[in-house]
């Protein structure tokens, strides 16, 4: 979060101003690059690039508050992600890079990946598996940091929707990660 | 609906209610305080919102060349307003390209009104290409500092040195280049050019936040008066008041890696 600086970093960045421009930029670009690797698999620098492109031509135009710029961030990234898929993405977590990886998980088990060591990449992966309305509102509850009216909106849903989303992911997530742990008879 | 399967041990992770839920989803909570049978999931949560590495953050360069490519320069003490400042510099492209193009230059009666070619030097200040060096230039748009004082010592261009010398507008391919910047500049901003046109362009320019100076400056009887298909010497020249230099992956604004990270700890 960048906090009470944010109406002020939003206006230089609209000018142009590179310092601030990249404030906003790294604040936002992690997340959005761990949100893509879920909604937007084999397609996300791409889709993150076109997403800061769009970023950049609205900015002059956008007025809001953080978390508001968050989510007209978000609600790009989404749709630049769904004209993906609909281009031909491909959405398997087999797409899922390996370059640059601590740890890379082993595709065949996230889960058991995700508890031998919860790197973010497979804590992603695992997310990955979930239905995708599951793991998208997971994604933007937790990587945006969005409540569940503005991931409502992005989605298209009612918000008892996306709570019932969240829920069941959560769950899910528990399911997997216990019952490695009982197959593995673990702790 | 989706159940747990019939034969799940146990009655699976209990049901969670909105207050446990919004502490898992706020990504840092402890997992010794999880709800019963989630405390791996916090600790996944907690990976998940780790701390940015620095593959995630390797694309900061290629993001503010595209922020330089879209005409906004760095802004001067006092500027005006985004919106008005980037109508006003459309419009005043829109006008010189439009003068440049229709008027006496390309007949070559070998002279560039007064008027355009201020509004050109001024313009291509504001969008850091190449100009003369003209510090002292009054101008209706607010002078990027970048680009003054990445100046080498060449004085204003007086009279005698706008003059163009006779245009090189000839040949399918130069008029070709012509209509895809016209289309480039009138449409920055606004909507997605061309991708085919771009490419051709950023190949033409010697890289995509190239396009917006090589088009500004290879109008016949451009700043420099240089009347070529070339871009002026002086733009070769002036490296940091450019558009800056290109990003190591090109054109494109793409980051090199994708995530990899490390957790080192929780975070948003």
């Amino acid at each position: 979060m960048i906090g009470a600086a944010f109406p002020a970093v939003l206006a230089a960045a609209a000018r142009g101003d590179e310092h601030a421009f990249g404030r906003l930029w790294c604040e936002l670009q992690p997340r959005l690059l761990r949100y893509l690797t879920v909604v937007a698999p084999g397609a996300t620098e791409d889709v993150a690039s076109e997403t800061w492109l769009a970023v950049i031509r609205g900015i002059g135009r956008f007025e809001g508050n953080e978390p508001a710029f968050r989510a007209w961030v978000f609600t790009i990234a989404r749709h630049k992600a769904i004209d993906g898929r609909r281009r031909g993405a491909r959405r398997t977590t087999a797409d899922l890079p390996t370059t640059g990886l601590a740890d890379p998980a082993a595709p065949d088990d996230p889960a058991a990946a995700a508890l031998e060591d919860i790197s973010t990449r497979a804590a992603l992966a695992l997310i990955a598996t979930l239905p995708a309305d599951q793991a998208e509102a997971i994604m933007l509850r937790v990587l945006a940091g969005l409540d569940v009216g503005q991931v409502a909106a992005i989605m298209g849903k009612r918000p008892g929707t996306v709570r019932v989303l969240t829920h069941r992911g959560l769950r899910r997530l528990a399911e997997r990660l216990g019952a490695d742990v009982r197959v593995r008879g673990g702790v | 609906m989706t159940r747990p399967p019939a034969d799940h041990v146990g009655a699976g992770p209990p049901t969670l209610d909105e207050v446990a839920v919004e502490r898992l989803l706020d990504g840092d909570l402890d997992p010794a305080s999880a709800p019963s049978g989630y405390a791996d999931v916090a600790a996944l949560l907690a990976a998940a919102t780790a701390e940015p590495s620095p593959d995630e953050l390797a694309g900061q360069a290629a993001a503010l060349a595209e922020l330089r490519t879209l005409v906004r320069a760095p802004p001067a003490a006092g500027n005006r307003p985004a919106g008005r400042r980037r109508r006003g510099v459309l419009l005043a492209v829109a006008v010189v390209v439009g003068a440049l193009s229709t008027g006496g230059v390309a007949a070559g009666t070998g002279h560039v009104p007064q008027a355009v070619r201020e509004a050109a030097r001024s313009i291509l200040t504001v969008v850091g290409a190449a100009t003369p060096g003209t510090p002292g230039e009054p101008g209706r748009q607010p002078t990027s500092t970048r680009a003054a004082t990445g100046r080498s010592g060449t004085p204003a261009a007086g009279p005698g040195q706008d003059r163009p010398g006779p245009t090189a507008a000839t040949g399918a391919a130069v008029a070709a280049t012509d209509g895809r910047c016209r289309a480039f500049l009138a449409g920055k901003g606004k909507k997605e050019p061309d991708r085919g046109a771009v490419e051709a362009l950023a190949a033409a320019a010697g890289g995509r936040d190239r396009i917006a100076a090589y088009c500004l400056t290879r109008q016949p009887g451009g700043v420099n008066g240089n009347g070529r298909g070339t871009p002026p010497t002086t733009a070769a020249n002036q490296g940091p008041g450019h558009g800056g230099p290109p990003p190591g992956t090109g054109g494109g604004g793409k980051p090199g890696k994708d995530d990899p990270p490390k957790p080192r700890h929780r975070g948003r």
